[in-house]
């Protein structure tokens, strides 16, 4: 038997008999941008997915996702100087995907173009009738760009400044929103909010003209950037302690051998910080685990929010928590670790505060007596180990890029040292109820390093 | 550690190559002294190439704003790096300086 063909589409529409689908097809026309799109999605969702399954690593998955949706950009519409950002600083700011660490954040100019597309998160693309005159005019300004004597609308300096001056104007731009793509358009409402922005200089005249395509294309890009978000999130959650929202023993190591590793490299001091929660573990025994809950969830949230943002926190045993700082010596480690001590009581006195009104609307729960009494025996211990034995005389030595280091350059505490220092220090702390215990660097470093002759006095 | 000494008018501006630490800490209190004296006080330190701070740094530092303000006049940094700013607010030193993103509003500053 003869396969069944319909009048327009030859390619897929055979009879059951001889294979094919049984679902009836629709004949393709000519201006039918719905079945071009769709076409597309299937293509991009490949790529896509080949690119994911090739990327490697544990790294953050943004610089390489930049460079595919760059090519994927030029690959299927010929966009050129493409520029995709993070919207950073709560809506204030971008930050260029391709350098997640590097590239500091560029401030928005409240009436640029760009900042019109991401907080009405309408996009915008050149020649478009329906934009409105707001729209043209920020475009207008944009397109024209400083004047040879520099002058020029905020605007225009503000869009050109972000894309960077040989770049030139935006023809297309369209912000990613949080959810849109989800399916939840309708009950999120007004409360999406833009969490990138992508940005095209270059693009063909026809292609320009072909709204379908375009609409459709920044859907799967959005679709493509939130599944890369969430599966950010998820790296995140894995690597983070629930209780305490810092990382796990497991990431914390991983990560502090990195991070000793290159202040090594670099000849720069480097401090870890046992942070000890003596009495914790008594709340159990004694049955109150919504405190100790509570305890270790503000301590948690001091120490990520007042230690800066290479400070390395995570979370060692049920009632210990180390802290690896770089480019602290161990007067100033010492400093810190005082704020610390404060930081975190009072973190505790919040948390017992948290838990007491909990436990009061709790009227099946003791009274809140008790409570502050238990609270009461909790004490903050810390100990501090200092990698800080590169001193004057070594430093040009030290720095030499060429060969590998001679035995008189290393320095001698390892990730393992400073740990094994810092936590038995804490716990030195803990015997003589003394808040901060500084590491025995005699162990570790030698007779005759400077701090190591402070620690021990 | 390179230390140059420019003149913008009448403002001195001085810019450390290099973490401040134990060792620079004396060179670097010496060329900001050097540079204080003939420009009546109007002296800014670019820390753009200066990568972090040691305890002896700070103090360097702190002592450069105690001077400043004895002859009534404030510490100026201009172009401090994330990582400087972040140890001198942790620190609660940053109250103590003027801090400026780049060298030219630092001068401006003196108009």
């Amino acid at each position: 038997m003869k396969p069944f063909r319909t009048d327009s589409n030859d390619r897929t529409d055979v009879s059951p008999e001889a294979g094919g689908n049984r679902l009836p097809r629709h004949p393709r026309r000519a201006d039918d941008s719905g079945t071009e799109r769709r076409f597309d999605v299937n293509r991009l969702s490949t790529s896509f997915l080949q690119w994911w399954n090739r990327r490697g690593g544990d790294g953050s998955p943004w610089p390489a996702f930049d460079q595919f949706l760059r090519e994927l950009l030029l690959d299927v519409l010929g966009a050129k100087r493409a520029r995709l950002f993070h919207v950073v600083e709560g809506g204030q700011a971008l930050r260029l995907l391709a350098d997640e660490a590097g590239t500091p954040n560029t401030l928005l100019a409240p009436t640029s173009l760009m900042n019109h597309v991401m907080s009405v998160g309408r996009r915008y693309i050149r020649g478009d009738t329906s934009h409105g005159p707001l729209v043209d005019e920020l475009a207008t300004e944009s397109e024209k760009g400083p004047n040879p004597g520099g002058q020029a609308a905020p605007a225009a300096l503000a869009d050109r400044h972000t894309l960077a001056q040989a770049e030139g104007p935006a023809v297309w731009m369209f912000p990613i929103r949080d959810h849109e793509a989800g399916g939840l358009k309708n009950i999120e409402g007004p409360s999406h909010r833009s969490i990138g922005l992508v940005v095209v200089g270059d693009l063909d005249e026809a292609m320009l003209a072909d709204h379908a395509k375009l609409e459709g294309f920044a859907d799967v890009i959005t679709e493509f950037w939130l599944h890369v978000r969430d599966y950010e999130c998820l790296q995140i959650v894995r690597r983070t302690d629930r209780g305490s929202g810092v990382l796990n023993r497991l990431d914390f190591i991983r990560m502090a051998e990195i991070t000793v590793a290159d202040a090594r490299r670099e000849g720069e001091p480097v401090a870890l910080l046992a942070v000890t929660l003596e009495g914790l573990r008594r709340f159990d025994d004694d049955g109150w685990w919504l405190l100790r809950d509570r305890v270790i969830e503000q301590t948690g949230r001091v120490l990520r929010r007042k230690l800066r943002t290479n400070d390395l926190v995570g979370r060692f045993s049920d009632d210990r928590f180390v802290i690896l700082m770089r480019w602290l010596d161990l007067s100033l480690g010492k400093l810190i670790a005082a704020r610390i001590v404060t930081w975190v009581t009072e973190g505790i006195a919040e948390a017992v505060r948290i838990a007491g009104q909990e436990n009061r609307s709790n009227p099946n729960t003791e009274n809140a007596a008790p409570l502050s009494k238990a609270a009461g025996n909790l004490k903050v211990r810390c100990g501090l180990a200092c990698d800080y034995r590169i001193d004057t005389a070594q430093v040009d030595e030290y720095l030499s890029p060429n060969g590998p280091l001679t035995d008189k350059q290393k320095p001698l505490l390892s990730l393992r040292e400073l740990l094994r220092g810092a936590l038995s220090a804490s716990a030195e702390a803990r015997r003589k109820g003394l808040d901060l215990c500084l590491a025995d660097m005699r162990i570790a470093c030698g007779a005759g390093i400077s701090d190591a002759v402070e620690a021990m006095s | 550690m390179k230390i140059d000494r420019l003149k913008m008018g009448s403002v001195g501006v001085i810019a450390p190559h290099g973490a401040i630490t134990q060792a620079e800490s004396d060179e670097l209190a010496a060329a900001i002294e050097t540079s204080r004296q003939p420009a009546a006080g109007r002296v800014v330190l670019d820390m753009s190439d200066v990568p972090f701070a040691d305890s002896r740094g700070l103090e360097t530092l702190l002592d450069f704003a105690d001077r400043q303000r004895s002859a009534g006049q404030t510490a100026k940094l201009a172009g401090l790096s994330e990582t400087c700013r972040e140890i001198m607010d942790l620190t609660e030193l940053l109250g103590d300086f003027e801090v400026f993103d780049s060298v030219d509003s630092a001068v401006r500053s003196f108009l």
